[in-house]
């Protein structure tokens, strides 16, 4: 029998099937939020916590007892005893905050919005709840002991990656640890004034008040020194986190002008907006946007010139982001734009700090977000995003002639494909008899309509430039001209489209690349491929449908208040640099769109030498 | 600041008289005008200008001794239940003309530009435009009509510059026509057409003076009045009396008979983006008047949810006539008979009951 079962279970494991086994697959299901917590559970987290904190306190009693004792056992008590006297302030102090209930209360708040405790473990335990310690390991905690009579224990936190590392030992630790007597008497006075205006050599040091203030510090850079028995906590600059140097623009180049751009950094980035005007009145306002990414932004403005009301309703904006996180400029322009479902850009976004002075100089405001090597500038209107960075460093005629290029670019690139298919379907007797006679030939062998070969073409256009952009560094732009010249030969040659239709999508593609700004070029793309549909269905009379829903909505679209359209509509005094620019030294006037508080920007001679007695002697020729 | 937020100016005003009092020059009251005036239609322009500048004025003075509006000038000096029909008549004039515009400038789409396309598809377009144009607001209208202006004007001087070769002067001659009595009586007869200048007195309060006002009426009819003036002279060269009474679309007409060499040659494309732009501006124009005095009427909080019904409604109403020819004869006499009340009727009376108010108030 015993055989038998054997022999049987044998075979069993031979024939059947065992499938492996295998931890069960992972399956994200909702996340439990703490509020789905039951409230009996919530209490006795909460009881825990606090019989903790009372745990702590008990211990720390215990210690100054000990300490108490050792202290009346020595000789040359009198210093000892005023130390021990603050520490004995310090513990009543925390007895206060222990009380059940305000104790109850803070426990159930979030720890941020906790004051800063006299006890450091206190202050620390917070600090690693909120940081989510251990797991998280950017933060870091010092213990360092003051060298003084008594000795200061004390806890300096920071946050690594966010600061530099020489300023942390050379600002804050050696002045503490090293550079100070052993007679030091910190307990003695005001430790925190001490401390601050004799042993911490940094540039900028504050005291805060809360936890909430010092995870923002912290989350700047900043690193926060707590002391025993101190219920503030010392605050010192110490950011220094890696960027990239200040490097040539890489999207607004230039032939002459400023060759320095942005950076990722927001105080290189103001700097270099102040070496450019160095003045007291321009005004650097510190705000911070995300909820979450607390991210620094700065808004630059110059006081005596831009409309305080301007300012308000930036700050007021900015200061109403309800967001979690934003990490580009061009997030942020669109949280604080006035129209942001309208493709047309209603703000400038420029790298260049030139450009973002000569702005501020206007009557405009400028934000710069740390991260972001992009300013923003506003207000604008649709003009100001034809001009280039350059256009002043040329002659009038110059700079005119260049930006007439652009609106034709901009023009041809709206207009060419939609007129090639409203020609093409209804309105044949526009075009020279022979032009016709040369399209119809050209199309002959071709099997689509012209609206099918312009949307082919479009979208093979489209995805050469968006590989281009995707491809990087310079493979990028040769795959771009490889591609569009194969496709193009090729599409010719099969016959799928026509030689016009090539030559069409390629002017159009080339104009498109002469307006100077990115998103509004993007612009410019989306309203074509409207005109295009409206043109295969209404001819002419489409695409004039067309040019006027985009003339009606560009006139009703603002910039923060002001007019899209002006100068032109509503009509202001424009001065000479809508359009045409005229001469440098003729640019009297500020905008008036803008309602500056200063509006003139020049004398109305501003080269004054020419009507002083030139030097030297007089010309007799 | 040169402008003031919210309030509309010169520029605006201006475009607002110039669309609606331009816009005939593309249809075909033209013929009309050349069968009453011969050679000398290109006067009538000038002439009902001027009858048209002494109605301006006499609406700034009903302005200037009333508050508000027109709407409120009318209450302060007629009564309420006056003022009511007054209203309710621009109302039907208002949306008459927009009617009527819808219909002639939809059936000259489809001869000219689009024969192949349905002609509910191009009504479609037009009462889509226009409703687009309405929600937009009268600010973004002005704006917009006034940044089309110069294009419009670019437009009519290139047509008529690049005709020069098919003058012929003598067409021009005084001999040929009917007399000045003929061509004063025409210019009189036609003015009901200069309606639009009481746009800006019905909407004074979005401007932002009667100074505003006056500059807008005048330097928009007489820009509307002096392109008009070029275009029916040029036709007249081009064509002659005869033939001129024989064009159903004169500047249609025009811009197709171009030829300079065989590449500038046939661009009545050209006018088919410029009449499309007008009356859709135009038609957009006229039915916000319409609801905006609706609104006043009936005290209402905001007019735009009537836009889309008025406007289908208007698009229903303007396919009842049979065919083009009978539109076109109404609307010639609705411009002869029902826009001059309204053009020179109405504000006389407003004129004489505001000088009565001003005497009395001088003899207490």
């Amino acid at each position: 029998m015993n055989i038998f079962n054997k022999n049987f279970k044998a075979l069993k494991q031979l024939l059947i099937f065992k499938p492996p086994v295998n931890p069960p697959p992972f399956v994200l299901k909702e996340a439990e939020k703490p509020g789905d917590l039951i409230a009996s559970d919530l209490r006795i987290d909460t009881a825990v916590k606090q019989q903790a904190a009372l745990l702590r306190y008990a211990r720390r009693v215990s210690n100054t007892l000990e300490k108490t004792l050792k202290i009346f056992a020595e000789p040359n008590q009198e210093k000892k005893i005023a130390a021990l006297k603050l520490e004995l302030a310090a513990l009543c102090q925390q007895e206060e905050t222990l009380s059940p209930v305000i104790e109850a209360y803070s426990l159930a708040q979030d720890p941020r919005d906790q004051a800063v405790s006299s006890s450091i473990e206190e202050n620390i335990l917070a600090l690693e709840t909120i940081y989510n310690f251990p797991d998280n390991k950017d933060l870091i905690i010092r213990s360092i002991t003051i060298p003084a009579s008594p000795p200061v224990t004390a806890k300096l936190a920071f946050v690594e990656g966010l600061v530099d590392r020489k300023i942390i030992s050379l600002s804050v630790l050696q002045p503490l640890m090293l550079m100070g007597s052993q007679e030091r008497e910190l307990y003695q006075q005001d430790v925190l004034n001490l401390l601050i205006t004799k042993y911490l050599p940094s540039n900028r040091v504050k005291l805060a008040d809360t936890l909430r203030d010092v995870t923002d510090s912290l989350n700047l850079g900043d690193a926060a020194l707590f002391l025993d028995g101190v219920a503030r906590a010392i605050i010192v600059e110490t950011k220094g986190q890696e960027h990239r140097a200040v490097n040539r623009p890489m999207i607004e180049q230039s032939v002459r002008g400023s060759q320095s751009g942005f950076t990722e950094t927001l105080k290189v980035n103001t700097g270099l907006v102040r070496s450019m005007l160095r003045t007291s009145d321009l005004t650097t306002e510190i705000l911070t946007v995300g909820q979450r990414s607390n991210t620094l932004c700065a808004l630059m403005y110059l006081k005596s010139v831009i409309n305080p009301d301007l300012v308000n309703e930036a700050k007021r904006r900015l200061a109403n982001i309800q967001t979690d996180v934003i990490v580009e400029s061009g997030m942020l322009q669109q949280f604080l734009v006035d129209s942001p479902a309208m493709p047309y850009p209603q703000a400038l976004s420029t790298e260049r700090p030139d450009r973002v002075a000569a702005a501020l100089s206007e009557g405009r405001f400028a934000v710069l977000m740390d991260g972001s090597p992009f300013a923003i500038v506003a207000p604008i209107n649709l003009f100001t995003l034809f001009h280039a960075g350059e256009d002043f460093s040329y002659s009038g005629m110059g700079a005119s002639l260049g930006r007439l290029l652009r609106l034709f670019g901009a023009a041809l690139t709206l207009i060419l494909p939609s007129a090639y298919i409203a020609i093409t379907y209804y309105h044949p007797e526009a075009l020279p008899t022979d032009l016709a006679l040369a399209i119809a030939g050209a199309r002959e062998r071709v099997p689509f309509p012209a609206v099918l070969e312009i949307a082919m073409m479009e979208f093979a256009f489209e995805l050469l430039r968006e590989a281009g952009v995707r491809i990087p560094g310079m493979l990028g732009g040769t795959i771009g001209i490889v591609g569009a010249i194969i496709l193009g030969q090729a599409a010719v040659a099969a016959s799928i489209v026509s030689p016009i239709t090539v030559m069409i999508i390629a002017v159009t593609g080339l104009a498109s690349f002469s307006i100077p700004d990115f998103s509004l070029a993007i612009a410019i793309r989306l309203t074509r491929f409207s005109f295009e549909v409206l043109a295969a269905i209404f001819g002419l009379v489409g695409v004039a449908s067309g040019l006027l829903i985009m003339t009606g909505l560009l006139c009703s679209l603002k910039s923060f208040g002001v007019p899209y359209l002006a100068p032109i509509a509503p009509k202001t005094k424009a001065g000479f640099d809508v359009v045409m620019r005229g001469q440098v030294f003729t640019q009297e006037l500020r905008p008036d769109e803008l309602s500056p508080l200063d509006k003139r920007r020049q004398a109305s001679v501003s080269r004054s030498w020419t009507e002083k007695e030139p030097a030297g002697e007089e010309d007799e020729s | 600041m040169s402008y003031q937020p919210g309030k509309m100016g010169l520029a605006e005003g201006l475009a607002l008289v110039f669309i609606p009092t331009f816009a005939s020059v593309f249809l075909s009251l033209g013929p009309i005008n050349l069968d009453m005036a011969a050679t000398a239609a290109w006067m009538t322009p000038f002439v009902h200008f001027v009858p048209s500048v002494a109605v301006l004025y006499a609406l700034l003075y009903v302005l200037k001794n009333t508050t508000g509006d027109f709407y409120a000038a009318c209450q302060e000096l007629l009564s309420t239940t006056i003022t009511r029909l007054v209203i309710l008549y621009y109302i039907g004039v208002f949306f008459l003309d927009a009617g009527l515009l819808i219909r002639q400038f939809a059936e000259d789409t489809l001869l000219t530009a689009l024969p192949q396309v349905d002609f509910e598809l191009i009504t479609v377009l037009y009462v889509f435009m226009v409703v687009f144009l309405i929600y937009l607001g009268i600010e973004a209208l002005a704006r917009t009509t006034y940044i089309v202006i110069p294009f419009i004007g670019f437009g009519i001087i290139l047509v008529v510059g690049l005709l020069f070769p098919q003058y012929h002067w003598l067409y021009l001659a005084p001999w040929n026509g009917r007399g000045l009595d003929k061509v004063l009586l025409a210019g009189i007869k036609v003015s009901g057409v200069d309606l639009a200048i009481i746009i800006p007195v019905i909407l004074a309060g979005s401007f932002q003076n009667r100074r505003t006002i006056k500059g807008a009426v005048l330097y928009g009819l007489g820009l509307s009045a002096s392109l008009k003036a070029l275009t029916i002279a040029a036709g007249i060269a081009a064509f002659g009396v005869p033939a001129g009474q024989e064009t159903v679309l004169p500047f249609y007409q025009m811009a197709r008979l171009i030829y300079i060499n065989r590449f500038v040659q046939h661009l009545e494309a050209l006018s088919i983006i410029l009449w499309s732009i007008v009356g859709m501006l135009t038609i957009a124009l006229e039915i916000y008047v319409g609801l905006y005095l609706l609104g006043r009427l009936f005290n209402l909080p905001t007019f735009r949810p009537l836009i889309i019904p008025v406007v289908l409604i208007l698009a229903e109403l303007s396919m009842l006539p049979d065919d083009l020819v009978s539109v076109i004869t109404f609307y010639a006499w609705a411009e002869y008979s029902i826009y001059s009340a309204g053009w020179a009727l109405i504000p006389a009376v407003l004129f004489l009951a505001a000088s009565y108010r001003v005497w009395r108030r001088r003899a207490c």
